[in-house]
């Protein structure tokens, strides 16, 4: 089942289109609809743009469970209370920018959705509403974790039945100091690193989906500013989507990681994705 | 129609549907509310810090922090010993220090200049619906979901979907470098976004009709935003001398600051006073840190820059100098590089099996025709026109001569149609009125009833002749020729002359056909041939047939003529590779890409790159700009290339011409060689330098050179020299190597035995044995300590100094060639070279002699005959270097091939 958090705007109709294409994908298509009563938009916006998604599901013959709400201590709890535990579901919500502010997830319910990761979360910067949910050129930068594809896997399989090119990436970062003195057979050492990574990635990938009818792609880069390396990589290969893992395994990684994607997701040319990585 | 798709696949109302608007637009409230959600539609990246972080990264890298504690020290020197113009020297380095930084600044600065040249292609001001009324509003101000209104002339200011097409006709060669126009439809397709016909893009001109759309990307996110994201934001790599000069200066500084420091803890522990140790501190630093190597740095390249420019290679920035010369791979365009781009009738072919036209007649009339079916005008510069069509009139007139009376008796001209992929025209031709039509063969050949035989008799079309016209047709195109059949009918009737172009194309007899190539510029195969030799891989990219550009490539020597069209590689193919396998292509010996489109420039740049290659990148056209950023060397057309190409690319072509890349590539290695050339001369001074700063803290013995006298010589006189040195000619061997190798440092091991263990040591043992001698000569006892102003300690220090200097002049001239002995090749033939060797002469005779510079230096007078010792030094220095060369000159090629290394 897909689960969508609607937060009545005109963003979360640009969110719900993602939603409702990988409802009209699962094998239940279930969607289960949750808005939390903030007062921030006019209930009777919220109201018409919650029923016109109902007649988009209706359409494309998803089911849709609606659960309008109240708001309780924090709009973060009050949905929480009503997501089901659930590693099969998936959990849509947008994270956008905030008034005045320049950070999109820090702080954001997004942020805290994927923290608590009752089920497999992704949330959704959207800029591009043309593409209404179907991204058909997908880029992945990975971090080179130990546990591979496993986090990324929930959402990639829902995105991947549209997709025409997945493009892996590794940024090796490094320090600036030391990149003058890189010699080029550091360098290609690092690479063969990067490229040995992927292949395992990608050799998981073939694992989980035998028959892939996209084209999958490559590349390692050494820099000393990876979220620079993944906007330019972006812009470079025209995707429609990142689809980018935020980790939590220390305060300091947060503070360095997250200041990261922050930045993409400032300044990306294309509509991002985040699910909770290792 | 996929429902499930992206815009482009939904039909009309879906498309309205889909992005919450309708005919009547959004309400103004509505759309204030996107606009904060998605932001403006600029291609402008907002950074406020951008400029001052720039600037402040100028200030704060290592060389100009250097630059900044030379100056320093020189203030401090002053303080310690007023009066000897060591604040001038300090201001001067400042300077030199400030000029650096701002200098690399403004380099950066130019992408300002780039967005510049992109905002043109954006209009400032659109007309939209909203809420049922048509507004003119600020373009900044679209959102998605806004409805568009165009007409022709406009240039679209976002990405948008067609709901209404009116005979729409654009022009997508901002984005796509294609100048032919593209029809538009408001119909759903069923194709990927870039790819279909209902969606216009941003930058992109409106040239015909009209239509309405809803805007489906904004600002950055639009194909041409991300164009202009990867302008603003690529950051060109360091290059490879950049690299050379950061590891040289932070080896340099680590070493000088570690033994400053070692040696202060030693005076310190040893009982020397705190100030002394100071001194003796601040003294070491100098002596090893060559401060005016890094100004010569800059010298050397700004004057390089110079000649190149006169070699019709204009370089925007000093590191590009250096770079060309370590090119080790080439992308280049063909149309206007290698070639004229001036289209030439080279072929005249008849249709059947014959290679030429028997008569004049029958090739007069072949191209009287064409011309026909031409539309051209004539100007005070010539005529004008379409290139194709000026191409034919200039065959027709060094065929017949006169061709006036064609031009007019032209009647009708029915323009070249992209669809229809043939022009056409009714006029009178040989005395006769003729429909004409010339085009690509597939639009010609199902309108043919007849072909036109040699003997003036018009054969009926059969399959075996139609076979036997495209035998011929397709050989021509093998033969790399841009083939344009020809066509025409005798028109009867005065009312025949009003009919449609549809009507009047039937009944059709092919008169033969043209064949037009762009002729290759005459010094590119020379140039290839010495790209060859200099071990440098020539990529070429184009948009052309596979057949075209494998002729292209053979005729000027890109490849050989037994090349086999596995070298040759199509933009689909090239679509469906990984990065991993287009590397593996680039190694089996791909070296054409034909049918390419510009973006996949940046994709052959990044796969180049990732193999550890330096590569230039050639591009003139606005979706050149993110690969002439993301190349080693982005090098733009002057003649043909747009701004935005020039403001990407570091180096122009003011004659677009290849064999000026490679001319510049000379220059470059012949830099690089200099370069070296002048390190090693001013680090032999540094031996000297240092090793009495050694014997002073471990002996007690005077000082032989105080901090102004290492400062006189690494600001004063040494920088003439080396700038002489960096203006050496090229070595005739410079384009018979391989580029040299990246692993190859500019400060190596040997370089560092050869200035300081070898040539050093030998310059600080004479001079600081003429040191002692002129010390013990005059009565000095070991462990006597003299003061800074007693005659004999300055008479000593003086021609410690006077003999550095002499000896300077036997490096110089030995730092010439790395075989002969550089007295050679015309010695007298580098003026600045004399100039340099005239400033040591004088200064080494001065120092000792003439009061103001004793005063300022802190030296005295010595006898005439140990002056005259002294100058001894100079072949000393210059005979055991010229043995070195003869008994190691097996180590000279192992030096050489150090340098360069052979590609895979």
């Amino acid at each position: 089942m897909i689960i969508l958090a609607h937060d009545g705007s005109i963003y979360g109709d640009w969110v719900a289109r993602y939603a409702l294409q990988f409802a009209a994908d699962e094998a239940d298509r279930k969607l289960l609809l949750l808005n939390v009563l903030d007062g921030k938009i006019n209930p009777e916006i919220v109201e018409a743009r919650l029923d016109r998604f109902k007649e988009n599901c209706q359409e494309a013959g998803v089911e849709c469970l609606s659960h309008i709400l109240p708001l309780g201590k924090t709009v973060y709890r009050s949905l929480r209370q009503a997501i089901p535990f659930d590693p099969e579901s998936l959990l849509i919500c947008g994270t956008r920018v905030k008034p005045n502010k320049r950070s999109f997830l820090g702080g954001s319910v997004a942020e805290q959705l994927l923290r608590s990761h009752q089920c497999p979360v992704l949330a959704l910067r959207v800029v591009q509403p043309g593409l209404l949910g179907t991204p058909h050129d997908l880029l992945v930068p990975l971090a080179g974790h130990l546990r591979g594809f496993a986090r990324v896997w929930p959402v990639f399989r829902r995105l991947a039945t549209h997709l025409n090119k997945v493009h892996l990436f590794r940024a090796l970062t490094i320090n600036a100091l030391l990149q003058t003195h890189l010699t080029p057979t550091r360098r290609q050492t690092l690479r063969n690193i990067g490229r040995t990574h992927l292949a395992q990635i990608c050799a998981e990938l073939n694992e989980f989906m035998p028959l892939q009818h996209f084209l999958l792609d490559q590349s390692v880069t050494i820099t000393t500013d990876w979220p620079h390396e993944t906007l330019t990589l972006a812009s470079r290969l025209k995707v429609q989507m990142i689809l980018l893992g935020v980790s939590e395994r220390s305060l300091a990684h947060r503070l360095f990681h997250g200041a990261g994607i922050e930045k993409i997701l400032r300044e990306a040319t294309c509509d991002i994705g985040i699910y909770r990585g290792p | 129609m996929n429902e499930h798709g992206q815009i482009q696949n939904l039909t009309v109302d879906k498309v309205y549907h889909a992005l919450g608007s309708s005919a009547a637009g959004l309400d103004s409230v509505e759309a204030v509310d996107r606009l904060r959600e998605v932001g403006k539609n600029s291609v402008e990246i907002h950074d406020p810090w951008r400029i001052p972080r720039s600037l402040i990264h100028q200030f704060t890298n290592f060389f100009t922090l250097l630059l900044f504690a030379s100056a320093g020290i020189c203030f401090v020197a002053e303080y310690l010993q007023a009066g000897q113009s060591m604040m001038v020297l300090g201001w001067a380095l400042f300077g030199v220090a400030l000029l650096n930084a701002l200098f690399s600044f403004f380099q950066e600065y130019r992408a300002e200049r780039t967005m510049e040249s992109l905002r043109q292609f954006l209009p400032h001001m659109v007309e939209v619906v909203r809420g049922g009324r048509t507004l003119s509003l600020l373009s900044e101000e679209l959102v998605p979901g806004d409805l568009l209104i165009l007409k022709e002339g406009d240039r679209v200011p976002a990405d948008i979907r067609l709901v209404l097409a009116e005979d729409l006709v654009v022009n997508n060669a901002p984005l796509t470098g294609e100048s032919l126009p593209v029809s538009l439809t408001a119909e759903a397709v069923d194709s990927r976004l870039v790819e279909s016909n209902n969606i216009a893009f941003a930058g992109c001109q409106v040239l015909r009709g009209s239509g309405q759309a809803i805007v489906i990307a904004t600002g950055l996110r639009t194909e041409f935003g991300k164009l202009a994201h990867l302008s603003q934001a690529l950051r060109r790599p360091l290059s490879p001398l950049e690299r050379q000069i950061a590891h040289m200066v932070r080896t340099l500084t680590f070493i000088a600051v570690s033994l400053g420091i070692s040696f202060f803890l030693y005076g310190m522990f040893s009982g020397r006073s705190l100030w002394v140790n100071l001194v003796f501190m601040m003294g070491i630093i100098v002596a090893n840190v060559p401060e005016g190597l890094l100004p010569t740095f800059t010298l050397a390249l700004a004057m390089a820059s110079k000649r190149m420019a006169h070699r019709n290679v204009l370089v925007t920035s000093l590191s590009a100098v250096e770079s060309l010369g370590a090119v080790q791979v080439i992308c280049t365009d063909k149309t206007g590089t290698l070639t004229h781009n001036q289209l030439a009738v080279t072929r005249l072919a008849p249709p059947g099996l014959d290679a030429e036209f028997k008569t004049k007649k029958d090739r007069d009339l072949l191209l009287g025709l064409a011309l026909c079916a031409s539309q051209v005008r004539k100007t005070d510069e010539g005529y004008s026109g379409d290139p194709l069509d000026v191409a034919i009139i200039e065959r027709l007139i060094a065929e017949v001569g006169e061709t006036e009376h064609i031009l007019t008796d032209t009647q009708r001209h029915f323009p070249f149609d992209v669809e229809k992929k043939r022009a056409a025209g009714l006029g009178t031709v040989e005395g006769q009125l003729v429909f004409a039509v010339k085009g690509a063969w597939e639009a010609i050949r199902p309108m043919l009833t007849g072909i036109k035989s040699d003997d003036d008799i018009t054969l009926t079309v059969d399959q075996a002749n139609l076979d036997e016209a495209e035998i011929k047709m397709t050989a021509l195109a093998a033969q790399g020729f841009r083939v344009v059949a020809v066509a025409y009918r005798s028109i009867e009737s005065v009312s025949d002359t009003q009919s449609s172009q549809g009507q009047l194309e039937s009944e059709m007899i092919l008169a033969g056909f043209l064949g037009i190539e762009d002729p290759i510029r005459e010094e590119v195969p020379a140039a290839l041939t010495s790209c060859h030799a200099a071990g440098i891989k020539v990529i070429l990219i184009t948009g052309d047939h596979p057949d075209t550009a494998m002729s292209v490539a053979t005729r000027c020597g890109l490849v050989d003529r037994s090349a086999s069209t596995e070298l040759v590689m199509t933009g689909d193919m090239l679509e469906q590779l990984n990065e991993s396998e287009l590397v593996e292509a680039l190694t089996k010996g791909v070296r054409i890409f034909a049918r390419t489109s510009p973006s996949q420039k940046m994709k052959i740049v990044m796969a180049i790159k990732s193999m550890d290659q330096v590569v230039a990148m050639t591009g003139d056209g606005v979706n050149d700009a993110p690969a002439l950023k993301a190349a080693d060397i982005g090098i733009a057309m002057g003649r043909s290339g747009t701004d935005v190409a020039r403001a990407s690319a570091q180096i122009i072509l003011i004659d677009d011409n290849f064999a000026s890349i490679v001319a510049g590539i000379e220059e470059g290695r012949t830099v690089f060689l200099n370069i070296r050339k002048f390190t090693n001369y001013v680090l032999v001074s540094n031996g000297p330098e240092i090793l009495p700063y050694l014997i002073y803290i471990l002996l007690p013995v005077p000082l032989a050179l105080t901090v102004i006298q290492i400062l006189a010589i690494d600001l004063g006189t040494d920088i003439i020299p080396s700038m002489a040195l960096g203006q050496e000619p090229p070595d005739p061997e410079s384009m018979q190597q391989p580029p040299r190798s990246q692993d190859f440092r500019l400060l190596n091991p040997g370089l560092v035995v050869h200035s300081y263990l070898f040539l050093g040591l030998l310059e600080a043992m004479w001079s600081l044995g003429l040191f002692f001698y002129v010390l013990v000569d005059g009565g000095w006892q070991l462990g006597m300590e003299l003061a800074v102003d007693d005659p004999l300690y300055r008479s000593a220090t003086g021609i410690a100094l006077a003999t550095i200097l002499l000896m300077q002049i036997g490096n110089l001239v030995g730092r010439r060639y790395a075989k002969s002995s550089g007295l050679d090749f015309g010695l007298f033939r580098n003026r600045l070279m004399l100039a340099g060797i005239m400033i040591q002469v004088f200064f080494s005779w001065g120092l000792l002699y003439l009061p103001p510079l004793q005063k300022i230096l802190g030296t005295g007078p010595v006898n005439s005959s140990v002056y005259l010792i002294a100058w001894l030094g100079v072949p000393l220095i210059f005979s055991s270097d010229y043995l070195r060369k003869q008994l190691f000159s097996r180590n000279d090629e192992s030096i050489k091939s150090s340098i360069y290394h052979h590609l895979p």
